[in-house]
């Protein structure tokens, strides 16, 4: 068995908000795209994967591992990216990594010093002197030398500029591809994983939509775009989410044979993106 | 344990450097008093707990909290390290109070200086570690800020309830004023090792109560 995270039933209530007995589980080598709407449980996940947060209900497997008996022993096998630096802002990359290194087995200097060069990263500047994109970079190279077999991050990408997104992408994918690793990938921002993701699992308001290979997903579900008079609400009751304007509908479903037996060849149907189907997804739970 | 203890050094150089001016400043305020052990005692209470705040004030401005909790670390040691520094910062309050003596004696600016004693060293760190095992708890418990309002409230309220403890109750209270005249019958040793037995059960008592708010804590 090569699942590396595995997440069961897994609940936790907040004032006005819940993760409703989630379950999903990724294996060694590939990239999972955890997606959904602000608000819609990523982080909060990601912290009770973390024992950040106290789940209320549920079981969290890390390399099988229940993650809070086993805490220490999996936490010297993740490396972590957060949305923010929270490294100490006083203390020099050099100096956090000498706090940092010594706390893990498999620390690698060498990997670390490369890491830091191949970023451009100074060794001797306070961390609070460098840009946002430096400070993920730093982030990054952190997680990267203690020959973690799990990254864990959590929407990495948000705030950066295009270049050093790409450039943090294409890291990832040479992880999970030339390294053999498994990259948990929390973003709302959906097309980075059109590029790099193996598996989606998409969650709102709380609970997961679906947990598939990103291919499966692209694949199931269709995009439809017609002339207004083609639809009545009988046929609207065979999509996910539906759009109308003046010009014309738009709409997610799931079913394209049916739909192209339902609408015939009037109707257009596209292949949808990760962002297409998140926002049908989220739209119809805000009207239902 | 020792990775979170030189990150401390680390992030309170600065505090470190100018805890050194206080020293040297308290001791010319203070060189009128005639109490002199108090004024050591004093000195090595405000540059442990400013040392302490420092670094907790500086550990709540970074979250570190998160991170901390997210590298292979176990909230005892978290909350250990904590307590482990009260020693550090101990000798090196020491270290300063011993070389601004010895400069200031030196070039005889103040008389009647205070020298370090063993008895006095004892009774600095109960000091430190009542102080200390009061304020950590809330620390834990509520952040830096908002334990700040608590720990006064508590800080205060415990200096004048020890006023009004030895004024009216221990000289009531047949059993603390035996444990009193037990104390005063003892020789230095028997009272320095009961001294230092106190603080560390003060200190290991705070622990207990930390690790047990830590652990229900999240980030």
């Amino acid at each position: 068995m090569n699942k590396i995270l595995q997440v069961r039933n897994l609940s936790k209530e907040f004032k006005g908000f819940k993760l409703d007995n989630i379950s999903f589980s990724m294996e060694k080598g590939f990239i999972m795209g955890f997606i959904g709407p602000n608000g819609a449980g990523k982080s909060t996940t990601i912290k009770l994967i973390m024992n950040l947060l106290r789940k209320d209900a549920g079981e969290i497997l890390v390399f099988g591992k229940d993650h809070i008996r086993h805490e220490k022993e999996i936490k010297n096998r993740i490396g972590f990216v957060y949305d923010e630096n929270y490294y100490y802002e006083e203390l020099t990359p050099l100096q956090m990594k000498r706090v940092v290194a010594p706390l893990y087995k498999n620390w690698d200097d060498n990997t670390f010093t490369n890491y830091m060069s191949r970023f451009e990263l100074p060794l001797n500047k306070q961390i609070k002197d460098l840009s946002k994109g430096m400070k993920m970079k730093y982030s990054l190279a952190i997680a990267l030398s203690h020959n973690a077999d799990l990254l864990i991050m959590d929407e990495p990408t948000s705030g950066l500029d295009p270049i050093v997104r790409r450039e943090l992408l294409d890291i990832l994918t040479s992880v999970s591809r030339e390294e053999n690793k498994g990259v948990f990938f929390s973003t709302h921002i959906t097309s980075d994983l059109d590029r790099v993701a193996d598996f989606i699992t998409f969650i709102n308001e709380g609970k997961i939509v679906f947990s598939s290979a990103k291919d499966d997903v692209l694949e199931n579900y269709c995009l439809v775009k017609g002339a207004n008079g083609l639809i009545g609400e009988e046929e609207k009751r065979n999509f996910i989410g539906i759009r109308e304007s003046r010009f014309g509908f738009e709409g997610l479903a799931v079913d394209r044979k049916k739909i192209r037996k339902m609408l015939g060849e009037s109707i257009v149907i596209e292949k949808p993106t990760l962002d297409d189907i998140m926002l049908y997804f989220a739209r119809r739970n805000q009207d239902a | 344990m020792l990775s979170l203890m030189i990150k401390d050094i680390y992030l309170l150089k600065r505090t470190m450097a100018f805890s050194v001016l206080y020293l040297v400043f308290m001791l010319f305020v203070f060189s009128s008093l005639d109490n002199a052990a108090g004024v050591f005692t004093f000195c090595m209470v405000a540059i442990i707990h400013m040392l302490m705040v420092s670094s907790c004030a500086l550990d709540e401005k970074n979250k570190s909290d998160v991170i901390l909790n997210s590298l292979p670390l176990s909230r005892q040691v978290i909350v250990g390290a904590r307590y482990l520094m009260v020693i550090i910062y101990m000798l090196f309050a020491v270290a300063v109070y011993g070389l601004g003596t010895w400069v200031i004696g030196m070039l005889n600016m103040i008389p009647d200086l205070y020298y370090i004693t063993l008895d006095g060293l004892i009774g600095a760190f109960l000091a430190s570690s009542v102080i200390t095992g009061i304020y950590l708890p809330f620390y834990f418990r509520l952040g830096y800020i908002k334990s700040r309002i608590y720990y006064f409230i508590l800080f205060f309220g415990l200096f004048f309830g020890i006023n009004l403890l030895v004024s009216k109750v221990i000289t009531e209270n047949t059993v603390l004023s035996r444990m009193g005249s037990f104390l005063a019958e003892q020789n230095d040793t028997v009272v320095g090792i009961i001294t230092a037995g106190a603080a560390i059960a003060i200190l290991a008592i705070s622990y207990g109560i930390s690790l047990r708010i830590y652990k229900k804590r999240e980030f």
